[in-house]
C-alpha cells in the first residue's frame, strides 16, 4: 500500500519539479548569489523527488535488487535529503549577503556538513548508520537516525530560525512562504520519522515548499524590482559622489573668486586712492590731468574685472548663454564724467572733537593703511593700524576703540576671525566693526553681516564711502560735520556766554550744540541758590555738601569756570565747619549763577 | 539685545546730563530717578543691566541703596557703579567693602561711561 502512495506521491511530484526547475534556469539567469543558490536548491529536489521514486520502486521489488546496489542508493537518497537541506540553507541566508558568509554558524553548519559527508564514507566500512547484509534485508546501525533524519531537520530548523531572526531582510510574503515550506518539511520529516520510515514523502513535501516559495519569492517581477533596486542603489551613491564634488568644486571656485578679487583690488585700490591724494593737494593743472587719466584707467580696469568676476561667479548658476562684455564694449559704455565726478577733492575739514574719537585700521596691505590713515587723520581722529586680527585684538586690549575698519584676507589671523574672537572675548561689544575687503562677489555682503559686521564696503573705497561709515556709526552730530558752519555757532555761542568756556564743555558734550544748550537751560532753571541758602539755615550739611558738589560737576561740564571754583572754595569752608563764611560765599554762587542764568536766556 | 541701566542721581541737572550721554550708547535703555526710595521701587519690578548711583545723595548712603537693591528678586546680581569724585573713593578697599563693581569719576565723560557700560551691563 505504502509502494503504491509513495509512488503516486513522487510521481506527482516529480514533473512539478522538472518544470520548475527548467523554468527557474531559463528565467533566472542572472549571476547573482540569491539565484544561484535558488537553481541549485531546485536542482537538488528535483534530484532528490527523482532518487525518492527509484527508491520506492527498489522497496518494491524487495530482496530481487542486490543489498549493494541498495546500500548505495539508500546511501544517495539520504545524502540528497542533507545536502538539499542545507542548500536551504546556503539559499535562505544568500539574502544577507556576505554577512552570514563570514559568521561563525556559517563555519558550524560547513563542519557539521563535513563530519556529515565523513560519516556517511565510513558506513561503507563499518556501517554504523545502516546496511544490507545478504537476503535479510536492512539494518540500522547507532548512527542511522542522526545522519538520515536529524541531520536535514536541522538545516531546515537552522532556516526556520534564521528567518525569524532576520525578519527585517525578508518581505512578509516571503516569510509567510519559507514559514509554510518549513513548517511543511518539519510535519512530513516527522511522520516518516515516527510514524512509517517507508513513506517516502520528504522530497514530495520538498516540492511543494519549492513551489510554494517559487509563488512568492522568486517570480520575474521580485527579480527585476531586486535587480532595480540594486541600480537605483549604485546611482543614488554615485549622485552624491556627483554632489560632494559639485559642492567643493564650488567652493573652491568661491576661495579662487575671493582670492582673485582681493589682489585686484588691493593694488587698483592704491592706485586710485593716491589719485584722490593727488588730485587733493596739487593745484598744477598738468598733475591733475595725469591724476585724473591714472584714476580713470584705474577703474575702468576695475570695472572690467568686476565683470569678469561676476560673469564667472554666476556662470554655474545661469543655465542660459552668456556673453563677456568685451573690453571695448566696456570702454564704449563708460560715461568718463561718472569717473572724473568721484569725490576726488572733497577732502573733509578737521573736526572739533575728532581727536576723541580713536579708530583701528587692521589691513595687511601697507598701501592701504596708509590711505586710510591720510584720510582719516587730517579729520582729526586717532588712527592707529594693525596688520592681522591677532595684532588688532592686542590693539582693542589696550584702547577703546569708537571703530574698527578690518580687512578679510590677512596673513596670521583673518578679519573674520578676529571678530569672532573679539566678541567671545567680550572685548569690543560695543564698537562697530567695518568689513572693508576686496572681495566684491555678490552675495558677499550678506555673509559679513551675519557674522557680525556692522557694514561692508568693498576695496577700492572712496573717501565719500568712509565719510559715510563715519557719520553713521560715530557720536558724532550733524552739526559737527558741517564743519565751519558748526564751529562758528560754537563761536556764536561763546560771545553770549563770556563766563563760560564753551571750549572746555563741547568735549563732555560730544560737539554737540543742542545738547549742551539743553543742559545750560536746564542748569539756569535750577533753582539750588534758594535750597542751599535754607539747607544752610537749616544746618543740613549734608543736604549741602551734596548739593555744592553737584553745582560744582554741572559747572564744570558747562565750562563755567568761575562757578567751578566757588563751589570748590564753599566744600572747603563746609568741611572745615566755618558756616558764618560759608554763608557768605553761598551768597556770591548764586549771585554769580544768576549773571550765568542772564547770559542762558539769549542763547 | 537692550541693556536696562538706572541712574540715580539727585541733580535734575546731571541726571539730565547722563541720560544724554546714555542715549548715544546703542541698545541702552536709561531710566533716571532722583531718590533711593524711587530706584528701589523700580528695582522690585525690573531687572536691569547695570545701576549707576550718585555718591552723595542726600538722607542715604549709595551702599545701603545697593545693599537693599541686591535683595530683590531681579537684581541680586546687577552689577552698580558708582559715581562721584575721586577722593571720595580713597580707600582702595572702597569697591570690595560696598560691592560696587567700580567707580566712574564726575564730571562723567563721554568714554568712561561707554567703557563701563560695554564692560558690566
Amino acid at each position: 500500500m505504502n509502494l503504491v502512495f509513495n509512488i503516486y506521491l513522487e510521481l506527482a511530484a516529480l514533473p512539478l519539479d522538472i518544470i520548475l526547475c527548467v523554468y527557474f534556469w531559463h528565467k533566472y539567469r542572472d549571476n547573482t548569489r540569491i539565484n544561484r543558490e535558488f537553481r541549485l536548491l531546485s536542482v537538488l529536489v528535483t534530484l532528490g523527488t527523482l532518487v525518492d521514486v527509484m527508491d520506492a520502486v527498489i522497496i518494491g521489488f524487495g530482496d530481487q535488487i542486490p543489498g549493494g546496489i541498495r546500500f548505495l542508493h539508500n546511501t544517495l537518497d539520504y545524502a540528497v535529503a542533507t545536502i538539499a537541506a542545507y542548500q536551504f540553507v546556503r539559499y535562505v541566508t544568500a539574502y544577507v549577503g556576505m554577512e552570514f558568509r563570514n559568521s561563525v554558524a556559517a563555519i558550524i553548519n560547513k563542519t557539521i556538513f563535513a563530519i556529515y559527508v565523513v560519516i556517511l564514507i565510513q558506513n561503507f566500512f563499518t556501517g554504523n548508520v545502516f546496511t544490507y547484509t545478504g537476503t535479510t534485508g536492512g539494518y540500522t546501525g547507532p548512527l542511522y537516525t542522526m545522519i538520515v533524519y536529524v541531520y536535514p531537520l536541522y538545516y531546515i530548523l537552522f532556516g526556520g530560525v534564521f528567518i525569524l531572526s532576520h525578519t527585517k531582510t525578508y518581505t512578509r510574503g516571503m516569510k509567510l512562504s519559507l514559514l509554510i515550506a518549513f513548517i511543511f518539511m518539519v510535519i512530513l520529516y516527522a511522520i516518516q520519522m515516527f510514524i512509517d520510515r517507508h513513506l517516502l514523502v520528504t522530497f514530495f513535501a520538498a516540492s511543494i515548499g519549492l513551489f510554494i516559495m517559487f509563488l512568492t519569492l522568486e517570480t520575474p517581477d521580485y527579480a527585476k524590482l531586486t535587480r532595480t533596486l540594486e541600480e537605483l542603489s549604485i546611482s543614488r551613491r554615485e549622485l552624491e559622489a556627483t554632489g560632494i564634488r559639485a559642492t567643493e568644486m564650488s567652493r573652491a571656485k568661491s576661495r579662487f573668486l575671493a582670492q582673485m578679487s582681493n589682489e585686484i583690488r588691493t593694488p587698483v585700490n592704491a592706485i586710485m586712492g593716491y589719485s584722490n591724494l593727488i588730485l587733493a593737494d596739487t593745484k598744477e593743472e598738468s598733475t591733475r590731468e595725469y591724476s585724473q587719466r591714472v584714476k580713470i584707467s584705474a577703474k575702468r580696469l576695475l570695472v572690467f574685472f568686476e565683470n569678469v568676476l561676476n560673469f564667472v561667479s554666476e556662470e554655474s548658476e545661469d543655465n542660459s548663454s552668456r556673453r563677456l562684455p568685451s573690453l571695448a564694449e566696456l570702454i564704449e559704455q563708460t560715461d568718463e564724467e561718472i569717473y572724473l565726478n568721484d569725490s576726488d577733492g572733497a577732502h573733509q575739514k578737521a573736526l572739533g572733537g575728532a581727536s576723541d574719537v580713536r579708530i583701528l585700521v587692521v589691513d595687511d596691505a601697507e598701501l592701504n593703511i596708509d590711505l586710510m590713515v591720510r584720510m582719516l587723520r587730517p579729520i582729526g581722529f586717532t588712527v592707529d593700524t594693525a596688520n592681522n586680527g591677532k595684532q588688532a585684538i592686542l590693539q582693542v586690549r589696550k584702547f577703546h576703540y569708537d571703530l574698527i575698519f578690518m580687512d578679510h584676507l590677512m596673513p596670521v589671523m583673518d578679519g573674520t576671525e578676529a571678530l569672532k574672537q573679539l566678541r567671545s572675548e567680550k572685548l569690543c561689544e560695543d564698537t562697530p566693526v567695518i568689513m572693508l575687503t576686496a572681495n566684491a562677489i555678490t552675495g558677499e555682503e550678506e555673509k559679513y553681516l551675519n557674522l557680525g559686521f556692522a557694514a561692508y564696503i568693498t576695496k577700492p573705497f572712496t573717501e565719500e564711502s568712509i565719510l559715510e561709515i563715519l557719520r553713521k556709526f560715530l557720536p558724532i552730530t550733524d552739526s559737527q560735520w558741517k564743519g565751519e558752519v558748526g564751529i562758528s555757532a560754537w563761536e556764536d555761542l561763546q560771545e553770549k556766554l563770556p563766563t563760560v568756556r564753551v571750549a572746555d564743555a563741547r568735549e563732555y558734550f560730544l560737539h554737540d550744540i543742542d545738547f549742551y544748550k539743553e543742559l545750560l537751560r536746564a542748569f539756569a532753571n535750577n533753582g539750588i541758590g534758594t535750597e542751599l541758602s535754607a539747607a544752610i539755615r537749616k544746618g543740613d550739611y549734608s543736604l549741602c555738601l551734596a548739593m555744592i558738589r553737584s553745582q560744582h560737576d554741572c559747572a564744570k561740564f558747562i565750562g563755567a569756570e568761575t562757578l567751578v571754583k566757588i563751589t570748590e572754595r564753599l566744600e572747603v569752608l563746609l568741611k572745615k565747619g566755618e558756616y558764618e563764611l560759608l554763608r557768605e560765599r553761598a551768597g556770591a554762587f548764586i549771585a554769580e549763577k544768576n549773571i550765568l542764568g542772564e547770559q542762558i536766556e539769549d542763547i | 539685545m537692550i541693556r536696562k541701566i538706572l541712574v540715580v542721581e539727585d541733580s535734575e541737572v546731571e541726571g539730565l546730563y547722563i541720560k544724554g550721554l546714555l542715549k548715544r550708547i546703542d541698545n541702552v535703555e536709561e531710566t533716571v530717578v532722583r531718590t533711593h526710595e524711587e530706584a528701589l521701587e523700580l528695582c522690585k519690578e525690573n531687572s536691569y543691566a547695570l545701576i549707576l548711583i550718585d555718591n552723595l545723595i542726600p538722607y542715604g548712603e549709595p551702599e545701603a541703596l545697593l545693599e537693599s537693591i541686591h535683595k530683590t528678586k531681579p537684581n541680586t546680581y546687577t552689577n552698580a557703579i558708582v559715581l562721584g569724585s575721586a577722593s571720595d573713593f580713597s580707600d582702595d578697599k572702597y569697591l570690595e567693602k560696598t560691592g560696587f563693581v567700580n567707580y566712574i569719576e564726575k564730571p562723567i565723560q563721554y568714554n568712561m561711561l561707554r567703557a563701563a557700560v560695554s564692560m558690566y551691563a
